[in-house]
């Protein structure tokens, strides 16, 4: 009771400051932690998304486990996440380190050039990589012929280049972000540390290993886990580029996403068990999180 | 003090959340229109066109919205009053939005599109109204039988569309290359030269050079064309893939690609466009529809080196897409509503018009006959022949088919099951039973889906 009464009390003694935040909460309410509950509660049931609702427990769930495709696509996911991280954390810190040391003119130019991917439409890059990559007509297959090397079939064959494709489109995509960030915190970096390390005769590739790299850890660590998410994401990419939700052939480039979407709603209308895969995917982002926060979190406090 | 507060206000958050969630539901189900309504809104439609004032809503995507313009004026002069607003996305937008408005009891549009390939997912929706309470059992002659059944519902007993058109499937081919190594190219004598798969083997050594130019966008694409009418399931929900002569049909994709007689791409890639427009890819099937496509999009300037026959290897008739409208049982303009749908599809004058602007072919069958020159007449764009005639022959034949939700799915795993097959260097055999188990490991969530769907339909049977 008397909670309720300190309740009342308090939102009548502060409601001119409730009604000025109220916007962002009532927003965030409908669009933010409505769909994620009603997501989790979706997950426990078989629906259509038309007909009647009938709750099935964990089947779901252990459905999933044992579907072959999931096992399929979270591998692929994993597998362009880790190779495409190789190139976006050691290009966009060496890139960032370039630019920082002011080794060219032009920061600013180069900046923007390097950020445009990640601002530019995922379907208008697809399209132009598709015509990259494409077998008869493309230009790395037509460089390649240059060589007198046989045309390759990057998009089709037996479906293990598809992947190649993706990771070169999702480094491509987040080099420049992560090198935005990675230049913003090197500037945080006082400049005595530069000059003492030069003075010491300590060479840039040992300034960036032994100086920058530990110094940015907190910055790397926030790359890496938007990094990791944006991997879990990954549709747009693997699916214009496959021209399908199966990821082309031997499903080489199916994601986890794609998979999502492959049960609801674009190639059918399970929409418990996609549901069901959100949450699974939630989850392991949570725990990838989780664990690279306690790993290189840890000293940095 | 504080914390206490968060709690509160966070129990109090979350109980309104599930309050709404449960009401939302409850409410899902908008009112059903009674024997009674369904009567009173089809006398008025016929009776006095006049006298129905409202403004209605259509959602769908291009090109029909350009459809529904070419025929707006013939439709406001017998229904003056009714005002209609457009509402246009692209396709698998307008279907989202669609199924969360349906679902959520507002917000749908008062007449829908539904594109064929997701018919199956709203054939038992009682979100939808019942056509057959408007009178639309009347119209049902007057429909191919095999697009008609694909919008009653699985108990037989509810219409949940009026279909809009047909896509029979046609080959599209190059008549200048056939012509440059010596084929013929009229239509039937292409047909006839095609009819067994030694003949289609012949044409595509004729006209492709390696690595310049090809038969076809991919040698999978004959073995699909044999399951256009997406039916893979039976009533039964059992996955039937052996049809007459398929294993001949997987054979020759294997030889054309064998020989590189096809690019090994996606037909709808950019790069198979480009082909098409070139002249390097020689041939390509699909739905009628496909006209419009090669004379707005793929290739404007190709008008004279396109011809259209039949399907080679003697396939059966076929047809491939098309789509229907719908009227949400959350409409509150169902009379205004359904004047539209009525004249737009169930009218010779509304079909021909819209058929005249996008090349929807009608499956309102009287629309043929009404305006034979449009069926008849040559298309200078394909060198005076005239596509739309073996289309309408093609119409007439095609099979009733059962259709699932999981159709989509399967068809996409033709093209990726048979280049997976062909790779690792399969038997046609092998290949046939490689794209059973890639289809059955990918529908398996969707069959318990659909399952469910019977189940409450009160049709299925263990």
């Amino acid at each position: 009771m008397k909670g309720g009464n300190n309740l009342l009390y308090n939102l009548r003694k502060y409601r001119v400051a409730y009604a000025y935040i109220a916007p962002f909460y009532i927003l965030f309410l409908v669009f933010g932690i409505f769909p994620m509950v009603a997501g989790l509660f979706l997950s426990f049931f078989r629906w259509d998304g038309l007909g009647s609702m009938h709750f099935i427990g964990v089947e779901n769930y252990i459905n999933l486990l044992g579907d072959a495709l999931f096992w399929k696509a979270l591998q692929n996911t994993v597998f362009i996440g880790i190779i495409a991280h190789i190139p976006i954390l050691l290009g966009g810190l060496i890139l960032a380190y370039i630019l920082n040391s002011k080794l060219v003119h032009g920061q600013n130019l180069f900046k923007t050039i390097y950020f445009m991917p990640m601002v530019t439409s995922s379907v208008a890059i697809t399209i132009i990589f598709a015509n990259l990559f494409g077998y008869n007509y493309g230009l790395l297959n037509y460089v390649l012929s240059l060589f007198g090397k046989g045309p390759v079939n990057w998009l089709g064959g037996d479906g293990s280049l598809i992947r190649v494709a993706v990771i070169v489109m999702f480094a491509w995509k987040w080099i420049g972000w992560n090198m935005v960030i990675y230049l913003a915190g090197m500037q945080g970096i006082s400049n005595d540390i530069y000059e003492a390390a030069r003075i010491d005769g300590a060479s840039h590739s040992r300034i960036v290993f032994s100086i920058v790299m530990p110094l940015l850890k907190p910055i790397i660590l926030f790359t890496l886990i938007q990094s990791t998410i944006g991997m879990f994401n990954l549709f747009t990419e693997p699916f214009v580029l496959t021209g399908g939700l199966g990821g082309g052939t031997n499903n080489g480039g199916l994601t986890l996403m794609m998979y999502l979407f492959s049960k609801a709603p674009q190639g059918g209308n399970a929409y418990g068990y996609a549901s069901a895969i959100a949450y699974v995917i939630t989850v392991m982002i949570v725990i990838i999180s989780v664990i690279l926060n306690k790993t290189m979190g840890r000293d940095k406090a | 003090m504080k914390k206490k507060l968060q709690k509160i206000v966070s129990v109090l958050l979350i109980t309104g959340m599930c309050a709404s969630m449960v009401t939302g539901c409850g409410s899902k189900a908008a009112q059903a229109t009674t024997e009674e309504a369904g009567k009173e809104i089809a006398a008025a439609v016929d009776a006095d066109p006049a006298s129905i004032k409202a403004h209605i809503e259509v959602g769908g995507w291009p090109s029909g919205d350009d459809g529904f313009k070419a025929a707006m004026e013939g439709f406001n002069a017998i229904y003056p009053n009714i005002e209609v607003e457009l509402v246009f996305t692209d396709t698998t937008s307008h279907h989202q939005a669609l199924q969360t408005a349906l679902a959520a009891g507002e917000g749908a549009p008062d007449v829908a599109m539904v594109e064929g390939a997701y018919i199956a997912q709203y054939r038992n929706s009682t979100a939808l109204t019942d056509l057959n309470l408007l009178g639309a059992q009347d119209l049902k002659n007057d429909f191919g039988a095999f697009k008609w059944e694909q919008a009653v519902s699985d108990d037989g007993t509810r219409l949940v569309a009026i279909p809009w058109d047909l896509g029979p499937t046609l080959y599209y081919y190059r008549t200048d290359v056939f012509e440059e190594v010596g084929l013929p190219t009229d239509p039937e004598e292409v047909a006839e030269l095609m009819k067994t798969w030694d003949g289609v083997l012949e044409v595509a050594e004729k006209v492709s050079i390696p690595g310049q130019r090809w038969f076809l966008p991919s040698a999978a694409y004959p073995y699909q064309w044999m399951f256009i009418n997406r039916d893979y399931y039976d009533e039964k929900l059992n996955l039937v893939l052996e049809r007459e002569g398929d294993l001949e049909c997987i054979d020759a994709c294997l030889k054309i690609r064998e020989n590189g007689w096809d690019m090994d791409i996606d037909m709808w890639s950019g790069e198979a466009y480009a082909a098409y427009a070139a002249g390097t890819c020689v041939s390509v099937a699909a739905g009628s529809w496909f006209s419009g496509f090669l004379k707005t999009d793929i290739d404007p300037d190709g008008a004279g080196h396109w011809g259209a026959t039949v399907l080679p290897g003697g396939m059966p008739a076929t047809n491939w897409g098309g789509s229907f409208l719908v009227i949400p049982e959350q409409s509150e303009n169902k009379e205004a509503a359904w004047a539209f749908v009525k004249y737009m599809l169930a009218t010779a004058e509304g079909q021909n018009a819209m058929f005249k602007a996008v090349d929807y072919f009608p499956a309102y069958e009287p629309a043929w006959t009404a305006a034979p020159e449009l069926y008849t007449d040559p298309d200078p764009y394909f060198g005076g022949q005239s596509p739309n005639a073996i289309a309408a022959k093609i119409a007439a034949e095609v099979p009733t088919v059962y259709n699932t939700i999981m159709d989509t799915t399967a068809e996409g795993y033709i093209y990726s099951s048979f280049n997976a097959g062909a790779e690792a260097g399969e038997t046609p055999e092998q290949i046939r039973e490689r794209l059973g188990s890639d289809i059955e490991a990918a529908c398996a969530e969707l069959k318990q889906q659909q399952i469910q769907t019977l189940k409450d339909a009160g049709v299925w049977q263990e």
